[in-house]
């Protein structure tokens, strides 16, 4: 093999390494989130996540958190979603593990029933 | 009271401004002037180390809102090994915090397609004053003072 054909096929292998490395991470990530939602049930209905870039282009995840309509009430709210944020900094650590800067939003039930948006669905 | 506290307070008051439906101009006022209840903050920290007074205006113009959720980034995702694991804490809260703000402002100002609820709203919110306590219990400390430096600083 020529050595151009080498170094073609070089790259070929660390480009596929690169996808089986994005696709075990990515499904790494979505255990662990899934893992997180059960643990903070019945406070969380559903973690939705999507990995894209930032307004600043960095890699980035994106959590939306559906809280139930009794974790959203004003006296719960804050203790709730604190909880939700320390476990996910802590156990996914997504700048650690993935390089992804995290970002997360909180909606309650009834908002998300009134609003029906697919992305929180 | 601060500038910086006043518009915490009325980044709350647009927030509950309806009680029954809120309009989406509140709830994206609230979102973008609690950003800048924690951008006027920390501007307003870093001038005040500024030695001669009458330059601090000119001093907090320095500041770009890139170069400080940059910073932040940074911060956040910093393990500050062999340094004190509270203050490290509370820094992370102030870095993470901005990080979250300045994205969601961009979209509470630009993005006209974002529906907002309330409870995205308050949250974001309790995020800023979290970071408001945080800084309040480090800013005398270096480890906040290198933030402040970091945030006009460009990185090499």
């Amino acid at each position: 093999m020529g050595r151009r054909a080498s170094e073609a096929s070089d790259n070929k292998v660390s480009v596929m390494q690169g996808v089986f490395k994005g696709v075990a991470q990515s499904e790494k990530l979505a255990a662990a989130i899934a893992n997180l939602e059960l643990r903070l049930r019945p406070d969380v209905v559903r973690i939705r996540h999507t990995v894209g870039e930032d307004s600043s282009g960095q890699p980035a995840i994106f959590f939306r958190v559906l809280l139930s309509d009794r974790a959203s009430r004003p006296d719960r709210l804050r203790q709730v979603t604190r909880k939700v944020r320390n476990l996910v900094f802590q156990d996914i650590d997504p700048v650690n593990s993935c390089g992804l800067v995290p970002y997360l939003r909180f909606r309650s039930q009834s908002e998300q029933a009134e609003l029906k948006e697919p992305a929180w669905a | 009271m601060a500038f910086a506290d006043d518009l915490l307070e009325q980044a709350k008051h647009l927030a509950r401004r309806e009680p029954k439906r809120p309009r989406q101009a509140s709830l994206r006022r609230a979102v973008s002037t609690a950003y800048y209840a924690l951008f006027h903050l920390l501007i307003s920290e870093a001038s005040s180390n500024w030695k001669i007074a009458a330059q601090r205006a000119r001093f907090a113009r320095i500041f770009e809102h890139s170069r400080m959720n940059a910073a932040s980034v940074r911060a956040a995702g910093s393990s500050f090994s062999g340094g004190d694991p509270a203050k490290a804490g509370h820094l992370r809260n102030v870095a993470r915090a901005f990080s979250q703000l300045y994205e969601d402002r961009r979209v509470a100002d630009y993005d006209t397609a974002a529906q907002w609820s309330r409870v995205e709203v308050l949250t974001e919110i309790d995020l800023v004053e979290q970071a408001f306590v945080s800084w309040h219990a480090i800013r005398n400390q270096a480890i906040a003072n290198d933030y402040l430096l970091s945030l006009f600083v460009r990185e090499r």
